[in-house]
């Protein structure tokens, strides 16, 4: 197997002990880059120079004997609404494409270059993160690794069909309803949306603020936390984020799951399932010896505060573009967006009261457990271009659906880790979530290497991208 | 007046106010999106609450 292709550890423990440069890293990633991605469409811009004076730097680095940090030469990209310094941050649009390029890294890539790591460019997305399928019509459709004619999910879709695809070992998304855990489940790859607050957002565009989240994808879980880690720290430029200590979740790797308490929740979360995400339930399910909890009856209401939140907030950001550019907006979720801009203040005031009531209901559930297990999406990959979803019986409109389970989750801020399981419907993937209480990104580490130890939860390569 | 026609003049009313200008195409389509939000909204909105309930303007997980 080639050192780009192997894990983000592995190639910077190799690129540590002079087994290999950064630079000839760098040059392999771009060349597999180069070779590969138009399959799946997963890159924006991929910033060559930029990935080589990072590895020059981490090289010359080495030379001196310094230590070049946990990501050593590790190439990364990430979804293009994160600023990297001389790129113009796209957000997915026509619209930004006619900005200057960032003066900036944004905190997260900042991060991410302190700890060594190669930016290697930006990703594919949904318009403004609005939409769960990357059908980006100014910039084509992210494809699927695993079944090129599918979506790789959304709106981090260049994101997960990175990773799958092996381009890169490590890419950043972000999850204001799902951006994260549905690709994750499209691609069959791990995703962390970490607690609301924890991570700084300062330098990506906003889509809807109080739920607007970031975080890491990965092929191993190992990976996974070590960019979590990576990406930790203050931020005073975001003023969402809380302020926490550094709370390192990869010293629990190998913690085990002895203890814990498991609940797989049922009711809301039970309806509409496609096979594939049930027995991925089930097999989680029994492999954690998991209890069934049933979901708290305002769970559905919780899931439509999320969406009249979304609604209100996603207009409000993009009310200047609705009146004067809309003619440049992305046609699959321009129309949404001026809906949401007329739903009323009461509506969105009830919302907030709901999401209160529904985040103390979830409160009283970690008082009995610590990780709870739901879906992360109803199905896996679906064709690109098609509309509707019928599921269990029920026929829905598919792009504003696929975020069914992960919807009322993040509307409450807490943390989960997509895990992956492997040819859930034929060749196709599908993922579960995990949740936890906020600021337990821990217990969820935990479990998900738990789960990958067991073999039951793994992401390699897809196989038409395997060396 | 049925609650599509309802809904029909509240997006052309409220789109109005808002100066955002759209054209009978973009009503008709808008105002399909729009039926697709009250059909969303319906579970929230149908959640009881009360007055003393804390709307958390600083959120908090």
């Amino acid at each position: 197997m080639s050192i780009i292709t192997q894990s983000a550890g592995d190639i910077a423990r190799e690129i540590k002990s002079g087994a290999i440069s950064a630079t000839e890293v760098a040059r392999a990633t771009l060349d597999r880059v180069q070779a590969l991605d138009s399959k799946v469409n997963a890159f924006t811009e991929v910033t060559e120079a930029r990935a080589l004076a990072d590895a020059a730097a981490v090289d010359a680095a080495i030379a001196r004997g310094e230590d070049v940090g946990p990501l050593a030469g590790v190439p990364y990209a990430v979804k293009n609404l994160f600023d990297i310094e001389g790129v113009t941050t796209l957000a997915g649009s026509k619209i930004e494409a006619d900005n200057a390029p960032a003066t900036a890294d944004c905190f997260a890539v900042a991060q991410l270059k302190a700890a060594g790591g190669l930016c290697i460019g930006a990703l594919n997305m949904d318009e403004y993160a609005y939409g769960f399928t990357t059908e980006n019509t100014h910039y084509g459709p992210a494809r699927n690794p695993h079944d090129l004619t599918r979506s790789a999910g959304g709106s981090s879709g260049g994101s997960g069909a990175a990773i799958a695809a092996g381009l890169v070992p490590l890419t950043l998304g972000t999850d204001t309803n799902g951006s994260i855990r549905v690709p994750a489940s499209m691609n069959g790859i791990f995703g962390l949306k970490p607690t609301y607050g924890r991570l700084s957002r300062a330098g990506s565009i906003a889509f809807v603020p109080s739920l607007d989240h970031i975080g890491p994808f990965a092929r191993t879980v190992a990976d996974l936390a070590l960019a979590y880690d990576v990406m930790q720290g203050r931020d005073e430029a975001d003023a969402g984020q809380v302020p926490r200590p550094l709370e390192p979740v990869l010293p629990d790797l190998g913690a085990g799951i002895d203890g814990l308490r498991f609940g797989r929740l049922g009711g809301y979360f039970d309806k509409p399932l496609g096979e594939a995400a049930r027995g991925a339930v089930e097999r989680i399910s029994a492999a954690l010896k998991a209890v069934s909890v049933a979901a708290p009856d305002i769970t559905a209401a919780g899931r439509s505060a999320a969406f009249v939140i979304t609604g209100v907030e996603g207009a409000g950001q993009h009310r200047a573009h609705l009146r004067e550019r809309r003619a440049d907006m992305e046609p699959l979720s321009r129309d949404r967006l001026l809906a949401g801009a007329l739903i009323p203040a009461e509506w969105y005031q009830h919302a907030l009261k709901v999401r209160a009531l529904w985040r103390a209901a979830m409160a009283e559930l970690f008082r009995d457990y610590d990780v709870l297990i739901a879906p992360a999406t109803a199905v896996p990959a679906q064709p690109i271009g098609q509309e509707r979803l019928t599921v269990d019986g029920l026929t829905m409109p598919l792009r504003p659906s696929f975020g069914l389970f992960t919807q009322p989750i993040t509307c409450i801020g807490l943390p989960v880790l997509a895990v992956p399981l492997q040819n859930a419907e034929g060749k196709l993937p599908i993922a579960v979530q995990l949740i936890a209480a906020p600021w337990r990104e821990d217990l969820l580490v935990r479990t998900a290497a738990a789960l990958e130890e067991q073999g039951i939860c793994r992401s390699p390569i897809a196989p038409a991208f395997q060396d | 007046m049925d609650e599509a026609n309802d809904i029909a003049a509240y997006v052309r009313a409220a789109a109005n106010l808002q100066g955002l200008g759209l054209d009978e195409a973009e009503l008709a389509r808008v105002t399909a999106a729009f039926v697709l939000v009250t059909r969303f909204a319906e579970p929230v909105l149908t959640w009881p609450v009360d007055a003393t309930v804390e709307p958390a303007l600083v959120f908090q997980p």
